[in-house]
């Protein structure tokens, strides 16, 4: 951490704690996202791993006996603060979830869907909002004869990459990947890969992952998580080559889960 | 031993198919000089005389099918925003309780919706509510007729609203636990994209689900266009055909209950049987279809 | 943020939840009006009578004993109708004659069964059985609740043992029982929190029917406990008492309506205590 600047932060957490109810899931996070790079976040299943990444969109706010406090700098602005718009922070928060998640309506309206939410365009425009993000999530060659068809007739792996793209639709500064792969085939999951490696020149990216050999491959940071607290945060190659603490070691050896 | 159990429940279950069959066989055969003596105008006649021995039978399919209609009509927004309510919006407390109170009031019998709709629901129609509709829409043009006249307290849209209260419970019962079957995943998707709640059900949940919605809406219809005791009692048993909704009507289930016993001749009794013949026809054909557009919409949907 | 088209979304939204919370406020609270007007004209109608007497000619006091005897009886002899038929149809279909076509035709019949109008059991049972014995009995009334309760068994029996997990029934057949045995040591001892379930729910829905018993049973004012006969029978009695002129035998429909509303309800949370016990939530 040290070795980084500061100053180029999108996004800063600070002191981050986290409840289910009167359980503590995460005990004073503090760790800084940094632009046009890859963040992954590790840590053993339960580890607060997923909790944390739901914390930047505020997607946890759905569910009322769930409760973050500290402060997350975003834009400017604290984010967990109540007066926060949500919608303002998830236009230019994205989410990808762990298993695909095709709305029941047609490719072209997947994509869609966000941008009708937030502007009224002349259809061409639309046409042509839609083509670009499906060529972003690397899937419009693909489906580009098909877009009236369901999203959910595709298979799994470009069900995920429509999710990318209807993510990236809405032209959002970050992008939070919650196990973005783990529902997928190995060859499907390269591909994703590939993608979010050309997506990180224009986008801040934060993906949870308790794949070692993913994290070590396309990541720029790397954050280790062990019972609700940050272990290291460190650039990718430092914590993967010659990590400090002894709890990493462990677990990059595959002591835990 | 176990050919003889075997056996045993071969014939337990063939019994449904026999009770089927021989409901429909035994009140056809008994309907029968019904529709011999009138033949399709049975269907069409609005003629109901016991003394002329001539009878019809469209005030009572037009009541049943109005009726059924109405009660959906009110039942099924309330029913959503509640099971909205309990899904999305309810503090995490009140959801069991009140859940448990929807589903426990599902089985309330249906003649106490009846009694409760004749001794109080009929008084404050008769009261405030039907003069207030007179005044007001009565006097409007194109949907006037459907409001005039004097203010009974029975009548058509009572028995709707009645109707609409029985089939409350079950049809928000359903529907809550429809909604609940969309996957957690799939909604923080779109919330994650900044959708409201309102969005997130008119686009995601409800599309989801629509299988499953068309089938419960379809077997609330089936319930209400059988039921007898909670429309027998408010609908005001008058065989005429009035566009009013306000004015007294009668259904299928509430001539055969009223008249049944004191049918004055075989063919008075012949044709309310026909009646029954016919309600149950045309219960089997809403259910079947509720039936039928679950599997082909589910069909597609798995496309 | 501050577009006008993200008020109109935000709008509708303040709109819709605005509604549900007025919907679910009004269905409830007409639903718990009901309840309550029942059961607060019930208990001033209420009297140590209303359990000792029998149904009273216009215009004097009386009880609905003998309508609660004669519901009791008339739901009781259903109840051994159907238990016995409408499990043995769900295990057919359950068990022995699993995915075949005639299992899929019952099963779609019964879903009709279980929501056609209960009236037309009525006149059914009214041909087959009134008119050759010249006579409304208790017997035709129960036959009639017996259809009307079979659906409901068949489906939880069938519902319930589709849930015993397959290899249950392997251990079972490979240590050489018969499949009779399977079904019925081995399912059934799984099963049978749910099929009690089933057949629970099954009493309370005949419990306050009224519609089949109208030209079956009819209804009978003086004690009577012969099935033979024409019985008394509590949702009749409510019709009847609720229909006439007399003030009187108003107050006793509305003691009626709460003893049957109660009754209902209670057996309803009984089956509720029942689902909880742990021997069920294994399945």
């Amino acid at each position: 951490m040290s070795s980084s600047d500061q100053a180029d932060a999108v996004m800063e957490i600070k002191n981050l704690s986290f409840f289910y109810g009167d359980k503590q899931v995460l005990k004073s996070v503090s760790l800084s996202l940094f632009g046009n790079g890859i963040t992954a976040i590790m840590g053993p299943s339960g580890c607060g791993k997923s909790t944390l990444l739901r914390t930047l969109n505020r997607i946890y706010d759905l569910y009322p006996e769930q409760r973050a406090q500290g402060q997350v700098f975003f834009g400017g602005e604290n984010i967990l603060d109540p007066d926060v718009d949500t919608a303002w922070l998830r236009r230019r928060v994205g989410m990808v979830f762990q298993k695909p998640t095709p709305f029941p309506m047609s490719i072209f309206d997947n994509v869609a869907y966000g941008l009708k939410l937030y502007e009224k365009m002349p259809s061409s425009v639309l046409a042509e909002r839609v083509e670009k993000a499906l060529r972003n999530a690397a899937l419009w060659d693909e489906v580009k004869d098909q877009l009236r068809a369901s999203g959910q007739s595709l298979s799994g792996g470009q069900q995920q990459r429509l999710c990318i793209a209807r993510a990236l639709a809405v032209e959002p500064e970050i992008l939070l990947l919650d196990e973005p792969t783990s529902a997928l085939d190995p060859v499907s999951t390269a591909r994703i890969e590939d993608l979010i490696e050309t997506l990180k020149k224009n986008y801040t990216i934060v993906m949870v992952t308790h794949n070692l050999q993913q994290a070590a491959r396309i990541s720029d940071y790397a954050a280790f998580l062990y019972m609700g607290q940050l272990i290291e945060f460190d650039a990718a190659k430092k914590l993967f080559e010659s990590p400090s603490h002894p709890k990493t070691v462990d677990y990059l050896k595959g002591r835990f889960g | 031993m176990n050919a003889f159990i075997r056996d045993v429940s071969f014939l337990s279950a063939m019994g449904v198919v026999v009770l089927t069959a021989a409901i429909v066989f035994v009140l056809g055969v008994a309907a029968a000089p019904a529709f011999k003596a009138f033949g399709w105008t049975f269907f069409v006649s609005d003629s109901w005389n016991p003394v002329k021995d001539v009878f019809g039978a469209l005030p009572a399919i037009y009541g049943t099918l109005v009726t059924s209609f109405l009660a959906l009509l009110f039942a099924l927004p309330v029913g959503f925003g509640i099971a909205f309510f309990l899904v999305e919006l309810s503090p995490p407390f009140l959801v069991k309780p009140l859940r448990v109170a929807i589903e426990l009031l599902a089985g309330i019998p249906s003649i106490v919706f009846g009694f409760w709709g004749l001794f109080v629901l009929a008084p404050v129609f008769q009261k405030y509510i039907q003069p207030f509709l007179i005044d007001t829409l009565g006097s409007l043009p194109l949907i006037g007729p459907f409001f005039e006249g004097p203010a009974f307290g029975i009548g058509i849209l009572t028995a709707g609203v009645v109707l609409a209260i029985m089939i409350l419970p079950f049809l928000t019962a359903f529907l809550t636990e429809v909604f609940k079957t969309v996957s957690p995943l799939l909604k923080e998707s779109a919330y994650a994209l900044g959708a409201t709640r309102w969005e997130v059900l008119k686009s995601i949940v409800t599309p989801s689900t629509r299988a499953s919605i068309a089938g419960g809406i379809m077997l609330a219809l089936g319930r209400a266009l059988g039921e007898t005791m909670a429309v027998t009692f408010v609908i005001g048993n008058f065989h005429r055909l009035k566009l009013s909704l306000l004015a007294p009507g009668t259904s299928i289930s509430a001539s055969i209950a009223n008249e049944f016993n004191e049918a004055t001749t075989d063919l008075h009794s012949a044709s309310l049987l026909a009646l029954g013949l016919i309600l149950f026809v045309i219960t089997f054909i809403v259910l079947a279809c509720g039936k039928a557009s679950v599997a082909l919409l589910a069909r597609r949907e798995r496309r | 943020m501050s577009s006008s088209r993200y008020k109109i979304r935000l709008f509708k939204d303040r709109l819709f939840s605005a509604f549900a919370v007025l919907s679910a406020l009004i269905g409830l609270s007409f639903l718990l009006l009901i309840l309550f007007q029942v059961c607060h004209e019930g208990l001033q109608a209420l009297s140590f009578d209303t359990f000792t007497k029998t149904t009273p000619p216009p215009g004097e006091k009386g009880g609905l004993a003998n309508a609660m005897v004669g519901s009791f009886l008339l739901s009781g002899l259903a109840m051994l109708l159907s238990v016995p038929l409408g499990v043995m149809a769900g295990v057919y279909l359950a068990e022995f004659g699993r995915n075949g076509k005639l299992a899929m035709v019952v099963a779609f019949l019964n879903d009709i069964l279980l929501s056609a109008p209960s009236i037309c059991f009525g006149l059914f049972v009214y041909e087959i059985i009134v008119l050759p014995t010249h006579g409304f009995s208790g017997y035709a009334g129960a036959v009639a609740l017996a259809f009307i309760a079979i659906p409901v068994i068949l489906q939880t029996t069938r519902d319930m043992l589709t849930l015993v997990p397959d290899p249950l029934r392997e251990a079972a057949s490979a240590l050489g029982a018969p499949r009779w045995k399977v079904v019925f040591t081995v399912c059934f001892r799984v099963a049978k929190g749910g099929i009690m379930t089933g057949i629970l729910l099954s009493f309370a829905r005949i419990a306050g029917e009224t519609a089949p018993l109208l030209f079956t049973a009819l209804n009978n004012r003086f004690w009577n406990v012969s099935m033979a006969e024409p019985m008394p029978n509590l949702p009749m009695t409510i019709y009847q008492l609720a229909l006439s002129p007399y003030p009187d035998w108003h107050e006793l429909a509305w003691a009626g309506a709460m003893v049957i509303t109660l009754t209902v309800l209670s057996i309803n949370v009984l089956t509720r205590f029942l689902t909880r016990d742990p021997s069920v939530n294994r399945i």
